[in-house]
């Protein structure tokens, strides 16, 4: 399925919490499911933060791949998936098995107190 | 296709030596009143008082003002506000960023909340006078906030928008998207619009959310010669120390400087909120960089900018509640 089938807006918090209640509908249904992310127009980390986040606490995670061949897209579910310290797990269209996303840390780095 | 709008609004650009990006101007100080009228004495409050702000990037003073977002904090600050209405001048105005008119407008909104209004010397700039007519600056920003939404003069968005109008938010659990996919709109044929608009929306979103204030204002700007696009998102709501340290995981930021909080919010899962943690400021600041531009983000006196060569903070001159943001994005 695409997540504009969960959500029409993939942006917030709001609308994560909306596409995860909706995928628990799917997840009664079926094992497991096929995510496909590339056809949302903006796609918020907070969005991505908030469905994986309930997924992970739901322990439902596993049963769920994210499919993408966009690279800012991959790098959210990495950043998520080191924050969260989570398997997030992701492939690419045409591809036959997920894999685990790598965990990419967000900056840690922080500036010194100065004057501008 | 993007068009260049000007300080005029679609007419002409303003000349290139008003959009100095460094901060300093070339001519000497000059003191512009020279005797003793009372009616003077607030204006050359300012002035003084603007001399003294050396360490915000504001060199000298002249007669040219070019308000931006690095140097407006300062401009607040040397307001007179110990008068029953305060005199603020702008008859020196000469140019005048959107992101500085965020900063500007939530100045007053901010002061007229607590009951205090301004006299104004208008600008005798007649591009600039033109601008701030056309951004209804006044019927926008010098009245009392809740007074404006109540009387219906809220000002959104129109099928007429411009990437040069300011636009005002008012806070309500879907005005992100709303405010992402007017920019989506607007900008449709920019290579990194769907970025873009996941930053504004990520930024509205933290002011509908955190703020606990009833308006924003948004702004954005491309600026053809400078090969820039600036957004600025600004409140003046509780701002970052506040609302960060309703949280008692970050109940320690309440007593420590406005940018110590604003670097905490920075980092990732960081958020006042008890559950679920926050992404918001640490996404916008992983994708300006992405894009090679600039965050700037003020709220109380403290300020953090994270720029494509390193970082930033400390104090500013003015402690304005809220949070005000400016992105700068190479075009």
């Amino acid at each position: 399925m695409t997540i504009l089938e969960l959500t029409p807006i993939t942006l917030t918090r709001r609308r994560g919490l909306d596409a995860f209640r909706a995928l628990l509908v799917h997840l009664e249904r079926e094992k497991d499911i096929d995510i496909e992310l590339d056809e949302a127009v903006m796609l918020s980390m907070s969005f991505l933060d908030e469905l994986i986040w309930r997924l992970a606490e739901a322990n439902l995670l596993t049963r769920v791949a994210f499919v993408t061949r966009n690279a800012a897209t991959r790098r959210k579910l990495g950043n998520i998936a080191s924050e969260r310290d989570v398997d997030v797990y992701v492939r690419r269209n045409g591809e036959a098995r997920a894999a685990s996303v790598p965990r990419i840390s967000m900056p840690a780095s922080m500036p010194r107190p100065q004057k501008s | 296709m993007l068009r260049e709008v000007s300080q005029t609004h679609g007419g002409r650009s303003v000349p290139l030596n008003c959009l100095s990006l460094t901060g300093g101007f070339a001519q000497k100080p000059r003191l512009l009143v020279q005797d003793d009228d009372p009616a003077q004495k607030s204006y050359r409050s300012i002035r003084m008082r603007w001399a003294d702000s050396m360490d915000i990037g504001v060199s000298s003073i002249s007669p040219d003002v070019n308000l931006k977002f690095r140097n407006i904090p300062a401009f607040c600050a040397g307001i007179d506000l110990t008068p029953d209405r305060p005199m603020i001048d702008l008859s020196s105005l000469t140019f005048i960023e959107p992101s500085a008119v965020v900063y500007f407008g939530m100045f007053l909104r901010h002061f007229n909340s607590l009951g205090k209004f301004f006299d104004i010397a208008m600008p005798e700039d007649q591009k600039v006078r033109k601008y701030l007519s056309d951004q209804q600056f006044w019927e926008r920003f010098n009245f009392r906030a809740d007074m404006v939404i109540q009387e219906g003069r809220l000002r959104t968005f129109t099928p007429t928008t411009s990437p040069g109008d300011i636009i005002d938010i008012e806070r309500s659990v879907d005005v992100a998207e709303r405010v992402a996919a007017e920019v989506y709109q607007i900008l449709d044929r920019h290579p990194q619009v769907g970025r873009i608009g996941e930053i504004v929306s990520e930024l509205v979103d933290n002011f509908a959310i955190h703020s606990r204030g009833p308006l924003a204002a948004f702004a954005m700007q491309w600026y053809p010669r400078r090969k820039c696009a600036i957004l600025s998102v600004g409140d003046c709501g509780i701002g970052i120390r506040h609302s960060l340290s309703r949280n008692p995981k970050y109940g320690h930021v309440a007593g420590g400087a406005h940018y110590a909080a604003a670097i905490e919010a920075f980092k990732p899962l960081v958020s006042g909120k008890l559950l679920g943690g926050g992404t918001g400021l640490t996404e916008v600041r992983m994708a300006v960089r992405e894009l090679k531009g600039t965050v700037r983000l003020t709220t109380g006196d403290g300020f953090v900018e994270f720029h494509p060569r390193g970082a930033i903070c400390g104090p500013v001159p003015f402690d304005l509640t809220g949070v005000q943001v400016e992105i700068e994005i190479p075009t």
